[in-house]
């Protein structure tokens, strides 16, 4: 599970502070899906590094699979696994020695390297091209390889930040459905997007956030009903600009 | 996971990663190989010219070919031009048609002795003109010493007289092998430059690279030490630039190998190297390739893209060409084992390689190399460990 209490990144760029996450808390549970729902530079991606142990909070904590992310860093890493669109692969690697390499990195090695290298690639059905080079992969089939690479040591969490951002539709669908593959195998999943199709069909919480600040937090009927619209965007517009979503 | 785990990882797929990088192969092995082969070849060129006298000509004034002949029997009369006035031969010099004009004349001195004077006209830059004065110069002067051993005969005196005080030249250098060829000063400048250019050509894409194309973050959220990345990314470096700089080695040895008029002069002695030279050599180019491995790592951590990597590099390479320049002419200036120079970094490391190769390096020469490479190695090791430990690594791009 993920717990999260007043996380708080602010940045300096001279003398200018910039809060880009504000005193954010959540709870996301193991089988479920947790969306962060926001708009380009609302602060998803910093508290997903924040979470990941990439950037070190301002203020605030969280604990993951029990694991602090400030005593525990090492344990937070080996919990979690992480996947967007913006995390490449490694070009000149084929998909088998991408998950070779990252499966020695989480501290696999001999057979049962060669188990769970095999067991990533039939999940994610890379079996025909991950003898290939990642640059030779289409957009989909490097999607499948980075799935492959972030559940390579079984994690029990799993971020994705905006996973479909820039995938065609078959690509993207690809992504979905190792979502909802990952929610049945009792993962705590947490995925930041702004696409609402995605949150209806997949999201059982929904964490609201904009300018760095949560707006609002529940089920999406939840939410729904406390903002007094009907469909998720109203909800979203309303939470975050509540002229827009009236207007 | 430990430190020693995460850096093998690390490195076993930088260099796999290289190994199928076509500027690496191009950058580390033809490269060198191909620019130091025919870098032998022009030397080899340059040489032969020089030792087989090259051809020069002379504008010579107001005599005939009669009274050139009685004056130098040795001449290549088909190389001379006769002018009527030194302006004329001023002139041909200056167009390059001629490097020297040379006007006699006859004036007696105090003691009524009958001087010849060769009036040279030469324009110093031209090297052809300096060879030629100097030739001109050789043969007067064999000349001069002609005529005071007839006058010493003709006075019933010892001819010998005239060599009463010799030099007799011994060279004490181990003029073995590769020390024995003429090439052997340049060499360590092109060994150190290469580890350098070696490396350089890759360590922006392994670097900067990671942070540009978006694997850098996935690597980050990975148990793997920080540390351990620093770590196995130098030393694939190290391995990238220690091939670069043998390579240059490997280019003069097949030169040198390919039996040609060309390049027959430039190693009389051979190829061969002692043991102990490459032994040490090796040693002193580990801790060289470990200091600008270190350092370009270090550089590239802190880069946001490839681009702005390879402008940090471009101008450290400056850095480091003008004391590896500095060690090829250092010698001329008696400073070779001046202290500050043994502490010099690459400069030092330059002298110390062409030492081991001539046979004349010491420990106490190789100790201060070793030491200063080893330390500015740490220092970047622990300045790239750094980088990689801040928030930079994945948010500065």
């Amino acid at each position: 599970m993920v717990n999260t209490s007043h996380l708080t990144k602010v940045f300096t760029d001279g003398k200018k502070k910039i809060t880009a996450v504000n005193s954010v808390d959540f709870h996301a549970e193991p089988g479920q899906i947790h969306a962060l729902l926001g708009v380009n530079g609302a602060g998803k991606t910093t508290l997903l590094r924040m979470l990941s142990t990439v950037i070190r909070p301002t203020s605030g904590t969280a604990t993951l699979n029990n694991f602090d992310i400030h005593k525990n860093a090492a344990q937070v890493r080996e919990s979690i696994g992480f996947l967007s669109t913006s995390t490449a692969l490694y070009g000149r690697l084929t998909g088998r020695e991408m998950l070779d390499y990252f499966g020695g990195l989480y501290g696999f090695s001999g057979s049962e390297l060669k188990e769970r290298v095999q067991a990533a690639i039939a999940q994610t059905q890379a079996e025909e091209f991950c003898d290939q080079l990642c640059d030779r992969l289409s957009t989909g089939q490097k999607q499948r390889i980075s799935i492959a690479r972030s559940i390579i040591h079984n994690p029990p969490i799993l971020f994705l930040d905006e996973p479909t951002a820039g995938l065609d539709i078959l690509a993207a669908q690809t992504v979905l459905t190792f979502i909802e593959t990952a929610r049945d195998q009792g993962k705590t999943i947490i995925f930041s997007t702004h696409i609402m199709n995605e949150v209806e069909r997949l999201a059982e919480r929904i964490t609201v956030i904009h300018q760095g600040e949560v707006k609002g937090t529940g089920t999406l009927t939840d939410l729904k009903s406390t903002t007094g619209t009907t469909t998720a965007e109203q909800m979203f517009l309303s939470l975050i600009s509540p002229q827009e979503a009236h207007a | 996971m430990t430190t020693g785990t995460g850096t093998k990882q690390v490195f076993l797929k930088e260099l796999r990663e290289m190994a199928r990088d076509r500027r690496v192969l191009q950058a580390s092995l033809i490269m060198p190989i191909f620019v130091i082969a025919l870098f032998v070849f022009v030397m080899g060129v340059v040489q032969r010219a020089v030792t087989e006298k090259p051809e020069v000509r002379i504008a010579i004034v107001g005599v005939t070919f009669i009274d050139l002949k009685e004056q130098f029997p040795d001449l290549n009369t088909s190389n001379i031009d006769l002018v009527p006035t030194f302006a004329e031969g001023t002139a041909l010099v200056e167009e390059k048609a001629a490097q020297l004009v040379i006007e006699t004349t006859l004036r007696t001195d105090d003691d009524g002795i009958t001087i010849t004077v060769h009036r040279v006209g030469y324009i110093d830059s031209d090297p052809l003109a300096s060879l030629a004065l100097a030739e001109l110069k050789s043969q007067v002067n064999a000349r001069n010493l002609e005529n005071i051993k007839t006058v010493l005969q003709e006075n019933n005196l010892p001819a010998g007289l005239t060599e009463a005080e010799q030099v007799q030249p011994e060279n004490l250098g181990k003029d073995e092998g590769l020390a024995g060829s003429s090439i052997v000063s340049l060499l360590p400048y092109l060994i150190v430059l290469w580890a350098f250019y070696g490396g350089m050509s890759v360590v922006a894409d392994l670097v900067a690279g990671e942070k540009e194309r978006g694997t850098m973050e996935t690597l980050m959220v990975s148990p793997v030490r920080r540390a351990a990345v620093a770590l196995g990314k130098i030393l694939a470096l190290m391995v990238v630039c220690f091939i670069g700089s043998l390579t240059t080695l490997a280019g003069v040895f097949i030169a040198g190998s390919i039996k040609s008029p060309l390049t027959e002069n430039l190693f009389p002695t051979g190829l061969s190297l002692g043991l102990d030279a490459i032994l040490f050599s090796i040693i002193t180019l580990v801790t060289l390739v470990a200091f600008f491995a270190s350092m370009m790592v270090s550089i590239c951590a802190y880069a946001r893209n490839i681009r702005e990597a390879q402008t940090y590099l471009g101008l450290l390479s400056f850095i480091i060409i003008m004391p590896a320049i500095f060690s090829q002419i250092i010698g001329f200036t008696g400073l070779e084992r001046a202290t500050w120079v043994l502490w010099t970094p690459v400069l030092n490391t330059a002298l110390a390689i062409k030492d081991l190769i001539l046979g004349s390096a010491t420990i106490s020469q190789l100790g201060p190399v070793w030491t200063v490479n080893l330390v500015l190695a740490s220092y970047f090791l622990w300045s790239s460990i750094k980088q990689f430990r801040k928030e930079e690594i994945v948010l500065r791009v």
